[in-house]
């Protein structure tokens, strides 16, 4: 999952990749352009949906959080299958 | 000595009888002739008349726009007055001439503050709209999620403004002013909002549509809604309905240095447009 998590942040800007442990938002690898981009990916690529209220920047400020937040989505969503 | 400009053909004698003792005097009127008309039709233009020049002052309701026709070698005064003073120097990025760093010297002398520098940016609305193509999906998702973007009533108008200074993305001497009559001929879907299933005020844009040039006066998102992708939404409604006009070039002015507002822009496909502005300010 991390690795195509990357994959499609990579996508979007390519110097996260070798950034991946700084903070996205405050070194301005994603701007909110970005994470439409990013949050229509995610939601493709695992078969999620990403609720408004979750797109917020303490889920979208490091490699990890977004991880996070897409971990818990597709447990969540499987949970309720 | 300030009097009132009364018609545009005096606006027109002052200048030219200045040019006959100056030939080439230091202008920084960079508002178009149709501005101009405008705010002497509404009285809301001024002028102070002496042998280094004539210092205009456009009446913006919460501060002057001074327009310099000066000679810019002479020691020109501007007194403080009732309300603020922003001068707006507007140059080619890469030819800041002589003549305004004489001006802006001078500027500083009298106690004006330069409070920053703004740039152009623009971009074609089609050229703008193919890159942003993701852009209507998402705007689908979020309407499903109870986030609408709507064509406010003109009664929201001064919500909207208030929320736009309240988030400070513009200064209070950025706000264009129009009276009510003139904000209710607007085009529209020239003020554009989304709001959330509670009908509660997100995120809004407001763009002045001329025939075939568009200006995005300002955009804001409120603090807790930022990240959430609404300012990318509202920019797109707007270049589609541009689109839909055939209007050919959107600009907008950005504060270099507000790194964040000039990434999302060129993330959006906004190119520089080669101008910059040095603003001024006196208090009153």
């Amino acid at each position: 999952m991390r690795e195509t998590i990357l994959e499609i942040l990579s996508e979007s800007n390519a110097k996260i990749r070798i950034n991946a442990d700084k903070n996205l938002l405050e070194e301005r690898l994603i701007d909110s352009f970005e994470i439409v981009n990013i949050v229509m990916k995610l939601e493709d690529a695992f078969h999620i949906e990403i609720n408004p209220e979750l797109i917020v920047s303490a889920n979208f400020q490091t490699v990890d959080s977004i991880v996070k937040l897409v971990q818990d989505i597709v447990e969540k969503e499987n949970g309720e299958i | 000595m300030i009097n009132k400009v009364l018609s545009v053909q005096e606006y027109k004698e002052l200048t030219e009888d200045f040019r006959s003792i100056c030939r080439r005097p230091f202008s920084n009127i960079y508002l178009m002739s149709d501005d101009i008309k405008r705010f002497i039709e509404l009285e809301r233009v001024s002028f102070e008349k002496s042998d280094y020049g004539l210092i205009f002052y456009f009446d913006e309701d919460t501060f002057y726009r001074v327009c310099l026709y000066v000679d810019e070698k002479q020691l020109f005064e501007i007194p403080s007055r009732d309300k603020k003073l922003l001068i707006r120097n507007v140059y080619r990025t890469k030819k800041k001439d002589v003549k305004l760093s004489y001006v802006e010297e001078r500027l500083q002398s009298l106690g004006f503050k330069q409070e920053g520098t703004t740039a152009q940016i623009e971009g074609n609305p089609q050229e703008l709209i193919a890159n942003c193509k993701v852009i209507e999906q998402y705007a689908k998702k979020m309407e499903r999620k109870g986030y609408s973007c709507i064509i406010p009533d003109i009664s929201c108008y001064e919500e909207i403004e208030d929320m736009i200074l309240e988030s400070r993305v513009i200064k209070d001497y950025h706000m264009t002013f129009r009276t009510k009559e003139e904000k209710r001929n607007m085009e529209k879907g020239s003020y554009l909002c989304i709001v959330n299933e509670k009908g509660e005020l997100c995120a809004a844009i407001i763009a002045d549509m001329d025939v075939d040039i568009a200006q995005i006066e300002a955009l804001a998102v409120k603090e807790e809604y930022k990240i959430r992708g609404l300012a990318p939404i509202l920019d797109y409604k707007i270049f589609k309905q541009l689109c839909e006009r055939k209007i050919g070039l959107v600009q907008g002015w950005v504060e270099l240095d507000n790194d964040d507002s000039l990434q999302y822009h060129m993330s959006l496909g906004y190119r520089f447009a080669g101008k910059q502005a040095n603003e001024w300010i006196l208090e009153k």
